[in-house]
């Protein structure tokens, strides 16, 4: 048997679309799985699929056990934090979205990653949010007209 | 002739003014994208897909393709240059290229590739326009029963683009139909697995989650690996040699020919295509011991196959309506949202679209060709951006796309969602394409399925009178277990020592 430590990742993987399968198969059983006339019901798909998951989730966690390659990282390395960053930020600029507007909430995004998850200057951030937000206003707005959110301080959108 | 009417009305379709101009905005975009690390073709797809949904369905297609087979073109350059893939199917032109642009033999290097890739091309889309019809012919009178066995096919293709390990792609596969289950039930009107969310009643959507599994965790991964520093290159010429054209000749047809029927198979597609053309023309080649040290043919070859691979990979996509490949998959869905099925019948329905589509493909090749020979040192500028200023724009790219699918903010948070799952997903080496598969695919499988039992009367001993069908699970089965056979024969012979498996592990496919 591998490291614990090293099969972790996969063990944790395997587990969850396990019950994921699981899961999925037991809610199926809500609906028919097969109708009264012995056809296939709405259920069937999703509890096939669901077995089906439970057991390859269920293959991957033996693999991680007693497998011979892992694929597993070990410890935290130095990228992790900065992507927990930028994926916090990128939730930061969806939640703004309905407050103070798509784009403004994008070019916002655009500038904090770079002046602050890159270590570049303010106006390059600057000169990068308001441009980008500016690019996709002009292809997606007045190109596609794509209305896109304009948050509560603008009327319409 | 019949057919030789249908070329003709392709080719005047993509030689439109409006086509061309799309065409033209495809491959160059392609191009770009396949040159930045990270981005593959998969993902150039997903991201510029939003961008098409107001133009023609013909037109949209005809730009996505372009991005498709653009892409492999760029990728290329970035193996070459900064011995960085741009896109999992020229990994192997790393080997050769990336040695030859050391000693200085860059120019050539992408030189051959073009050409390469234009020759195979060509060869790729004579037998797609010969293969396609009777693909199409083969499949017309299918029923239930075997569009259902198809599509287990297809989906047992995904061990084909799976990487490491056998279990998580199968695994992957299933969560991509789990995911199609939600929403209403197309055959029975039930609401399934929706939580009185009103959002979930017409199912998650596959763009947002091809933007979220492909776009999004591809720059999280990268902001994780970080960028790879940019070597500066000299270009002398582009000049080929004589020397180069007779050593490159031969395994450009041989790489085109095998590129192409590996692009047919179901899962196979152009980053294994690649790999079988190195090893055969390493294992051939009368200067084996040059390889690894630049052999311009060790570009050449894997060049035409992974571009003949992309054309073949549209005959199961167009005739079936079985993506050969993780990139086919996003663009079956593509086809899916303009409302074009394809399928034996998209043939006859819509001559012009799939001869159009296939016209451009030759009229995209030619554009690459006469860009890449002059232009490759120009984009292989775009190496020295900084990959620090560039994935704050493209983020902002995917989530705007996510939203324009359907105009809600309910796209974006998909995306979102999808893409932290994806970048999980990529770091413990979970593939992607084989989620978008199940997607996809998942369900047209249930529906053909209910029509089976409808046709047995809730009897599945049907499938037992349908040879074709029990023909296509045997091969899905031989294509799931085949591998494992094999493996425990050499165990068995104890040739195989623990721990030496495939140690190739393409990155999604």
């Amino acid at each position: 048997m591998r490291g614990l430590r090293r099969a972790a990742p996969d063990l944790v993987g395997g587990a969850l679309l396990a019950g994921l399968g699981a899961a999925l198969a037991a809610g199926a059983t809500g609906y028919q799985v097969v109708t009264g006339e012995g056809r296939l019901g709405p259920g069937f798909m999703p509890f096939v699929v669901g077995l089906l998951l439970a057991v390859f989730g269920a293959l991957v966690c033996a693999q991680a056990l007693w497998g011979g390659r892992g694929s597993g990282e070990a410890g935290e390395s130095a990228g992790g934090r900065s992507v927990a960053a930028v994926f916090a930020l990128t939730l930061l600029a969806v939640l703004l979205t309905p407050v103070v507007g798509f784009l403004p909430a994008f070019g916002l995004l655009i500038f904090a990653l770079v002046r602050f998850v890159e270590g570049e200057g303010w106006a390059v951030a600057a000169v990068l949010g308001a441009g980008g937000a500016a690019a996709a206003w002009a292809v997606f707005v007045l190109f596609l007209q794509i209305p896109l959110p304009g948050g509560v301080f603008a009327a319409g959108g | 002739m019949e057919l030789l009417d249908q070329i003709l009305l392709g080719f005047q379709t993509a030689l439109s003014p409006v086509n061309l101009v799309y065409c033209f905005v495809g491959v160059v975009l392609g191009t770009v994208i396949g040159l930045l690390p990270g981005l593959g073709s998969a993902t150039g797809v997903a991201l510029l897909l939003p961008l098409t949904l107001t133009l023609e369905p013909v037109t949209a297609l005809i730009m996505l393709a372009g991005i498709y087979y653009g892409t492999q073109y760029g990728a290329t350059i970035s193996s070459v240059l900064i011995a960085t893939p741009g896109d999992s199917a020229t990994v192997v032109t790393t080997i050769e290229g990336y040695r030859l642009a050391r000693k200085g033999r860059a120019g050539p290097a992408l030189a051959i590739a073009a050409i390469a890739s234009f020759l195979a091309g060509t060869i790729g889309i004579v037998l797609l326009m010969t293969l396609a019809p009777v693909f199409a012919a083969f499949a017309l009178d299918f029923g239930p029963p075997e569009m259902a066995a198809l599509m287990v096919l297809g989906l047992a293709g995904v061990i084909g683009f799976t990487g490491s390990s056998r279990a998580k792609g199968l695994a992957m596969a299933a969560f991509g139909l789990a995911l199609a289950t939600v929403g209403i039930d197309p055959s029975t009107g039930v609401e399934r697995f929706t939580f009185g969310n009103v959002q979930l009643l017409g199912g998650i959507g596959f763009l947002e989650v091809v933007i979220g599994l492909f776009a999004v965790a591809e720059v999280m991964s990268a902001v994780h690996r970080g960028g790879s520093e940019p070597i500066r290159t000299r270009f002398r010429d582009m000049l080929l040699s004589r020397e180069d054209w007779r050593r490159s000749r031969g395994a450009i047809a041989r790489g085109g020919i095998l590129g192409f029927f590996l692009g047919v198979l179901p899962g196979a597609g152009a980053t294994l295509a690649s790999f079988f053309s190195y090893e055969m023309e390493r294992r051939f080649s009368k200067r084996r011991d040059e390889f690894g040290k630049g052999a311009i043919e060790g570009v050449a070859g894997p060049e035409a196959a992974n571009n003949a691979a992309v054309n073949g990979a549209f005959v199961p996509t167009l005739t079936l309506g079985i993506p050969g490949s993780g990139t086919t998959a996003v663009l079956l869905g593509a086809f899916l949202l303009f409302g074009v099925q394809p399928g034996p019948l998209l043939l006859e329905e819509q001559p012009q679209l799939v001869w159009g589509l296939i016209a451009s493909f030759y009229v995209g090749n030619l554009i690459l060709l006469l860009l890449n020979l002059p232009l490759a040192p120009v984009f292989a500028s775009i190496l020295r951006l900084r990959y620090g200023l560039l994935y704050p724009l493209i983020l902002l790219l995917c989530f705007v796309g996510a939203y324009a699918v359907e105009n809600r903010m309910w796209g974006v948070w998909i995306a979102f969602v999808f893409g932290v799952i994806g970048y999980f997903m990529k770091r413990y080496d979970y593939p992607a394409a084989p989620v978008i598969l199940g997607l996809i695919l998942g369900p047209m499988l249930e529906k053909a399925l209910m029509q089976t039992s409808s046709m047995g009367g809730g009897d599945f001993g049907i499938f037992l009178q349908r040879p074709i069908a029990l023909a296509l699970f045997a091969l899905a089965a031989a294509v799931i277990l085949g591998p494992l056979f094999v493996r425990g024969g050499a165990l068995l012979a104890g040739r195989l020592a623990p721990g030496s498996g495939q140690s190739r592990n393409p990155e999604g496919g």
